[in-house]
């Protein structure tokens, strides 16, 4: 008797949580979510995924010589050719030597 | 090419050169003078690069023995910002330099570089004291905001899909982005506070200053009363963090334990002393939003 009476409740729950599915896809086709998004969404993150400046995990900036450095040096420019390597620090080359 | 019998085989140069490059630099950023066994780093050296006009084989090595650790000290702090304001420079930098060491990177994007922080820190409590929860709960945050960031998404369900479906024995999934977390401090309002301060630093000072006192800033928070469950997440290619009540955030953790919906909603909620109707008119708006939000697949 306890056990049907579990097995009810859950499916009751299941039935609330598909109506409210239901209800989540109607919002979403009537395309609020990008005006209810701020709220419903939590505290915004300062990244944005889309950011062509960071390529963490994309090789968004393969070709462009420099990923995650900040580099405006001389990554792919053939500045250090011949010096054993091509070192950044701070976004700036270091030829020190 | 045939290799010589007193040619190196490629496999023991590059070996030979990773043993030289990951040892930290020293105080001056410069390559260690002697190897980890004592021997001379450029006699060493000597045996597997050559020397130019310009440059001895040692200087040769060096140039990329910078580039690596600044590098990965560079992407290591840039992904783990709270923690160096929670910690303070000096002691952020201590633990980058013995993270790295224990832990060089091992992927081929330096996104993964801080995966094995959290179980560090838990291993190497020192590095993080008095502060240790904090920065714990610090980094588990900043990890899932980089999961978040580029985790991959599949395609959100179908409502009209699950119209008819049976309620008990339906199957959910959560996007793969989605973190769920229980902590012990406000990390998220932490972040937003950060955000301010530096927003607040640039506006009202030159670039240089600020960025100065931003490295100087420490911040600190009190411990929460009672556990905060977060979601960290993403929407419309941003990264988001979002508070959840303690059932739902059970009752996610279900589902991405690929419980039914029925029993997700369950032991979401056994034992509570909530009423039906209050509990069935949660379910209802949590499914609501997350399904606008992309949650499920």
């Amino acid at each position: 008797m306890k056990r049907t009476s579990i097995l009810s409740t859950k499916t009751l729950l299941a039935g609330a949580a598909l109506a409210g599915i239901l209800t989540g896809g109607f919002a979403a086709q009537a395309a609020v979510v990008k005006s209810k998004t701020g709220a419903q969404a939590g505290i915004l993150a300062d990244e944005k995924a889309d950011d062509t400046h960071d390529c963490k995990g994309k090789n968004s900036c393969k070709g462009k010589g420099g990923c995650k450095s900040g580099d405006n040096g001389c990554g792919g420019k053939n500045s250090c050719k011949g010096k054993g390597g091509c070192a950044v620090k701070d976004g700036k080359p270091v030829h020190g030597k | 090419m045939k290799r010589t019998a007193k040619q190196p085989a490629l496999g023991d140069i590059q070996r030979l050169m990773f043993d030289c490059l990951r040892r930290p630099l020293t105080k001056d950023e410069c390559l260690q003078p002697r190897t980890a066994r004592g021997r001379s780093t450029a006699d060493l050296v000597a045996t597997f690069i050559k020397p130019n006009d310009r440059l001895t084989s040692f200087e040769r090595l060096e140039l990329y023995a910078q580039q690596y650790w600044w590098r990965l000290l560079g992407s290591f702090s840039e992904d783990f910002r709270g923690l160096r304001a929670v910690l303070g420079e000096k002691k952020f930098d201590r633990l980058a330099l013995a993270y790295i060491e224990a832990q060089p990177s091992r992927s081929w994007t330096l996104r993964n570089l801080g995966e094995r922080l959290e179980s560090f820190l838990l291993a190497h409590p020192a590095f993080t004291a008095p502060r240790t929860r904090l920065a714990l709960d610090v980094v588990r945050v900043e990890w899932a905001r980089t999961v978040a960031f580029d985790g991959p998404e599949r395609r959100p369900i179908h409502p009209q899909k699950l119209a008819g479906a049976d309620a008990a024995s339906v199957k959910l999934k959560l996007q793969p982005h989605i973190t769920l977390l229980e902590l012990t401090h406000p990390v998220d309002r932490l972040f937003a506070k950060l955000k301010r301060t530096a927003q607040d630093q640039s506006a009202s000072s030159n670039a240089v200053s600020a960025a100065r006192a931003s490295r100087r800033a420490r911040v600190d928070v009190r411990p929460s009363r009672a556990p905060i469950h977060l979601a960290v997440h993403r929407v419309n290619c941003s990264v988001y963090y979002k508070r959840l009540e303690p059932e739902a955030c059970i009752l996610l953790s279900a589902i991405q334990s690929g419980a039914t919906l029925a029993d997700a909603c369950g032991v979401a909620f056994l034992g509570s002393k909530k009423k039906t109707g209050d509990i069935t008119a949660s379910i209802s708006k949590w499914f609501a939003t997350w399904t606008e939000l992309g949650w499920l697949c």
